[in-house]
Order: structure tokens, then sequence, then C-alpha cells
């Protein structure tokens, strides 16, 4: 659902990106990037096969 | 120097490469039945969200700050390919999905987004100042190029079909880790 969410936002952002206003597409992007990272935190859960 | 013409017509080649990008990791999905997992999907999300700087200067008219959009989604999008990679770095770890040449396709995805933070760091070194300012006149800046349409209406059209794609795939649960079939399809 997460994910869904975040590709439509990405639809809104293109199409604001090349028919809206810049400051429109501006807060989009910005939106879009933290949806991004927390959606990926989401789904980052398990533990990584590796120590430095 | 590169001319403002020339600076949107890269931009809408590499928009281009984008969407090839994006249709050939679909291809996969549709003809070679491979459902791809939350992190997958997140790296084409990475794509797009690489995209909003070309379509920004396609449309809007080139500026520096678009590109910085492009490094700062290169640098998300590369923070995804890497957790993919070091998931199945360890030995005897066999991967996730098919192999292009030789590597995974989240391999790919890295190589990809690091060459957009290069190209990004190249065409800031050599685009010409005065850029930015022909595109205040208007002159020259909302005329988008027919290539540069055809770009940004393939990249929206490619986000528009991950959209139902996830949606039927996932349905209006989490998508699952290891997806076996199409959840609305069941």
């Amino acid at each position: 659902m997460y994910l869904s969410l975040l590709f439509l936002m990405l639809m809104v952002t293109l199409i604001w990106a090349a028919y809206g206003s810049l400051r429109g597409a501006s807060v989009l992007t910005a939106a879009t990037f933290v949806v991004a990272v927390l959606v990926y935190l989401h789904h980052a859960t398990d533990t990584l096969p590796l120590s430095f | 120097m590169i001319s403002q013409r020339n600076e949107l017509l890269l931009n809408a080649f590499g928009l281009l490469g984008i969407s090839v990008t994006l249709a050939v990791a679909f291809l996969f999905q549709i003809l070679g039945g491979e459902l791809p997992c939350p992190l997958c999907l997140l790296q084409r999300a990475g794509f797009l969200l690489l995209a909003v700087g070309p379509v920004l200067n396609i449309c809007k008219g080139p500026k520096s700050a678009h590109y910085g959009i492009t490094i700062l989604a290169a640098i998300v999008g590369a923070g995804f390919a890497v957790r993919q990679v070091l998931l199945h770095i360890v030995p005897g770890d066999g991967g996730y999905g098919s192999t292009v040449m030789g590597l995974h396709m989240y391999t790919w995805s890295l190589i990809i987004f690091l060459g957009g933070i290069v190209a990004c760091a190249v065409m800031l070194l050599f685009r010409s100042p005065e850029n930015d300012a022909a595109v205040e006149t208007k002159a020259t800046v909302l005329r988008v190029s027919v290539i540069g349409s055809i770009a940004v209406a393939s990249v929206i059209g490619l986000a528009g079909l991950n959209f139902a794609s996830t949606v039927v795939e996932c349905g209006f649960a989490t998508c699952p880790d290891n997806p076996v079939s199409y959840i609305l399809l069941k």
C-alpha cells in the first residue's frame, strides 16, 4: 500500500513538474523524497549478514 | 561550454535512458514473470525520482538547482540498491531475480544511479552559466522539443504503469518480501 502511494505521488510530482508551477513541484518533490525514505525504513528491517 | 539547446537535448536523452531502464524492468516483470520485491520497487521509485530533475529542466528551463535534485535522488536510489547488493553479497547467496549480462538488476541499478551522479557533475562543470539567464528571457524556455516531449510523456506513463502494477501486486496491504503472485489477481 505504501509503495502504491509512493508511485502515485511520483506520478503526480512528475506531471506537476511538467505542467504545473515550479513551487508546487518543489513541494511535491520534497514530500516524495521523505515518503520514499520512510517506505525504505519500513521495509529495511532484515539484519544484513555483514560485519564492518 | 554546453549550450542551452544541447543541454536540453542531453536531459531528454537522460530521461529516455531512465524510461528504457524502467521499461526493461517492466518487461522482465510482465514477460519473465519476475515479481518485483519491495526493494526492487523502491529502486524503480528511485529512478522516477531521478527523472524529476530532467523533467524540470526540459519543461521549466535548465537550472543548477534541478541538477541538485537529480544528485539527491541518485544518492537515495543508490542507497536502496546498495542495501539489496549487501543483502546478497555473502558467498553462496544466489541473489534475487535473474541477471542481465552477468549482473543482477539491483547491481545495474547501483551502477546507473552512480552514473547519474557523474553525469550531473559533468553537466554542472561544462554547462554555460548563461543557460540559466537565457531561461528568464522565455525565448527558448518553454519551447519543449519533440524528443523532450516524448521523453517526459514516456516517464510519466511508466510512473502510471508502475502505480497500477504495484496496486495489483500488493493490493492494499504491505508488499510481501518475496512476492510469488499478484494479490489482486488471486
